[in-house]
């Protein structure tokens, strides 16, 4: 009778054992072995158009061994299709290879992909199960797959050097306004239907603009150029993403330059040792920008206005400027001079209401007045979320605060 | 009297169960299907719902406070054996219609969390072992089942809170009411399997003993698990906004927003595995319960080998609606969705009827 209990709980133990051994195997995923021959690892993409056509070109980890150990090579693959995805059935076809989207970091839009309505191709990553919707977005305004053919000394592979000017730290420096694809989605289908991606620019790493799409607005961008280089002496490219693209309805209607950028990050982010760049009296001065506190607010009056309300105030100081300072002036870095305070304020009054005509203009609500008529205003909502924009009047209230 | 394994469920394991193991599957699917129908309301049907069920469970608990009979004792000493074992071999039916849809969202939620691309079927087999084993054992192991519940609860669930409440924008919650009552309506019903909990406390009964005060103390544990859900509710809509109805298993990805993840790994995953296996446990009380259920009412004492095959046929059937998913989420939804509300809320209904006195005496009394 011992021998009988004994068997039957040494029976419930294996039991037990295999089944702990076999959820090991289904919560592991089967301890996460991938034939790397067959895999390609998309680290980005790109997306161009031509005609109904979508290009795409594969950015693809491969794991190659070297002197140093083991290092990892891009490879580009270009594949076509009458959709997305058709293109990515593709890139199997070519290679062997199976393309994974679970590091896919990065989607670049061509020009000629975001003069139509983008969610042509990139509901394709919002049905993806596998991939991840934190994904960068970012517009290219020529042919995309160039950016992730360049070559850049900032890393081997393009795709994380694109990454790192639309990194976190760059929201926070205001160079950048780095959105991701669950972002730009939720915004697409708000009521605004509105959005706005960064806009990529292509220089060589000596500071020349080596990017044909580059030319439209080198505001700021292009200063330090060496005049007699040519282009021919260091094909090495560096990025930037201080340029904003705005979006209506998924296409492309406007886009904002670096100062512009600067404006929208300083209204709508939290901003961190930001610099921003003013002048008084001939001088030239950089602040640096510690924090700032936002408020945007829309209301309607008893005339049935709609009246946004932009609050900034930012707290900042001086970091430099162009003219030799006194010993006083330089142990006084923290305080701002009341001039001085009063000409940062009016620059950046006068950009937000610049980025606020740029985005009447186009349509595009950068500033999701629609969603606050949704949210706080609900009974207006239907008769004002078509024409919001150009019924709205803007008032911008922008405050600099010393440090000290 | 029944004997009912040694008065088996204390109150600390029935409030932790309602604390800290009913809300786990709600945090699945749910919440883009209330998206979907309500949007920004989504709040609105679910409390609904467990207002409905809280009512349900005061009803329940009122009941044990009067009687210590299982419900199969209630419903034979009233209506007589053969009503109690029909009543039996449906509840242990629709424990059966109850798991399906579940099980079906878990294997594709794991594999979509835990898998890089499609594995075979097969891969989700070891969860009817597991099963097959809990089913075969009496309630006060799930019992037990529920104090190892909480504190992995609580990891996993502030873990990953603490980790997607800085992304989440409450004002996408606003206006409240925004969507019409058709939305609403539609959402509460077409949710109805994932709130029908009180059906799974009806075994329950005579395994678990009243004492002075356990009223308040079950309702508010019901009520920490009910905003617990909401929390997540406001959270996940507070991050996904317009998007939120693409997000069938979001609690899998809420937290991988959160900035310093890039930097450290993802190790939400880990909190995620937590909650995975925590739901795990749940989807075996089902099953245990219906094998309890049809072995009480064909009188069967060894358990193991209705446990195998009612764990079998779910593995097949498992397997077969894999291919058939969304008609088999249609047909649930749509058209046998009033088989929850009539054993969430007809069931327990029904069993406060047996406390009404027998025609018989009432008369008497009358007379």
């Amino acid at each position: 009778m011992l021998k009988n209990s004994l068997r039957r709980k040494n029976a419930t133990r294996y039991y037990l054992i295999l089944i702990a051994f076999l959820f090991c195997f289904f919560f592991s995923n089967d301890f996460g072995l991938i034939d790397i021959q067959k895999t390609a690892i998309v680290i980005a993409a790109a997306i161009d158009r031509d005609g109904e056509d979508f290009v795409l070109t594969s950015q693809i980890a491969v794991p190659q061994a070297s002197k140093q150990g083991e290092q990892v090579q891009p490879v580009q693959i270009e594949s076509r299709g009458k959709t997305v995805a058709e293109a990515f059935s593709k890139v199997n076809a070519k290679t062997g290879w199976y393309p994974k989207l679970v590091f896919c970091n990065l989607i670049v839009l061509g020009k000629t992909a975001v003069e139509r309505d983008v969610f042509e191709g990139l509901d394709f990553f919002l049905r993806d199960e596998y991939m991840a919707d934190n994904c960068s977005l970012a517009v290219y305004e020529g042919e995309a797959k160039e950016i992730l053919s360049s070559k850049t000394p900032i890393e081997e592979i393009p795709a994380l050097a694109v990454q790192k000017v639309l990194s976190e730290h760059a929201a926070r420096v205001g160079t950048a306004l780095p959105v991701t694809l669950r972002t730009f989605s939720a915004s697409h289908y708000s009521s605004a239907k509105s959005g706005f991606i960064p806009i990529l620019k292509k220089e060589q790493a000596s500071g020349e603009s080596s990017s044909s799409a580059g030319q439209g607005n080198g505001n700021g961008q292009s200063q330090n150029q060496s005049g007699g280089q040519s282009q021919g002496e260091s094909k090495e490219t560096i990025f930037s993403a201080s340029e904003t693209a705005l979006f209506k309805e998924g296409v492309m209607v406007g886009k904002l330059n670096d100062e512009q950028t600067f404006a929208l990050a300083a209204i709508k982010r939290d901003l961190r040792l930001a610099g921003f760049f003013t002048g008084e009296a001939g001088n030239n001065y950089t602040l640096l920008v510690k924090k700032n506190e936002n408020k945007i607010r829309l209301t309607i009056d008893k005339n049935a206005q709609p009246k946004l309300f932009v609050q900034t105030t930012v707290t900042a100081g001086i970091q430099d400027n162009s003219t030799p300072s006194t010993v006083t002036e330089l142990a006084e870095e923290g305080s701002l001079p009341p001039a001085l305070k009063k000409a940062a304020e009016k620059k950046l009054k006068r950009t937000v209401e610049e980025v606020f005509q740029i985005a009447k203009d186009c349509g595009a609500d950068v500033f999701g007045a629609t969603e606050m008529l949704r949210k706080y205003q609900s009974k207006y909502f239907s008769a004002y979320h078509d024409n919001l924009l150009s019924r709205v009047q803007l008032f911008v209230k922008i405050q600099f605060r010393a440090l000290r | 009297m029944e004997i009912t394994e040694g008065r088996s469920v204390s109150t600390r394991q029935l409030c932790f169960f309602l604390a800290f193991l009913l809300p786990v599957p709600k945090l699945l699917e749910a919440p883009a299907l209330l998206a979907y129908y309500a949007k920004d309301d989504l709040l609105l049907p679910a409390l609904a719902h467990f207002t409905l069920q809280a009512g349900m469970l005061a009803g329940i608990v009122y009941l044990s406070s009067k009687t210590d009979k299982t419900l199969f004792q209630l419903l034979a000493d009233k209506w007589g054996l053969w009503a109690a074992k029909t009543a039996y071999f449906l509840l242990s039916a629709y424990y059966i219609f109850f798991s399906l849809l579940p099980l079906l969202g878990i294997e594709r939620f794991v594999y979509t969390a835990f898998f890089d691309s499609a594995p075979s079927l097969s891969a989700f087999a070891p969860f009817f072992f597991l099963a097959a084993y809990a089913a075969t054992k009496s309630l006060k192991c799930f019992a037990r089942i529920c104090d190892l519940a909480a504190p992995l609860f609580l990891v996993a669930f502030f873990g990953l809170m603490l980790l997607a409440v800085g992304e989440a924008d409450f004002t996408a919650l606003m206006p409240l009411f925004s969507s019409s009552p058709r939305s609403l309506s539609l959402g509460a019903l077409r949710s109805f399997p994932h709130f029908s909990d009180t059906a799974l406390l009806l075994p329950f009964l005579g395994y678990y003993r009243y004492k002075r005060g356990d009223g308040k103390k079950i309702l508010l544990s019901y009520g920490a698990g009910s905003c617990f859900v909401l929390f997540f509710l406001a959270v996940f809509y507070g991050i996904f906004g317009a998007v939120s109805q693409l997000q069938p298993y979001a609690f899998s990805k809420i937290a991988g927003y959160f900035g310093g993840l890039a930097v450290i790994g993802r190790i939400d995953l880990l909190l995620v595995y937590l909650t995975t296996i925590l739901l795990l446990f749940y989807y075996c009380l089902p099953l245990t319960l219906s094998v309890h259920c049809f072995c009480k009412a064909a009188n069967i004492r060894n358990r193991i080998p209705a446990s195998a095959v009612i764990c079998l046929s779910l593995l097949l059937l498992t397997v077969f609606f894999n291919r058939l998913y969304s008609g088999l989420y249609s047909f649930v939804t749509v058209f046998a969705v009033w088989v929850f509300p009539l054993f969430a809320y007809g069931a327990p209904l029904t069993c406060l009827l047996t406390l009404l006195p027998a025609r018989e005496r009432r008369k008497k009394r009358r007379a």
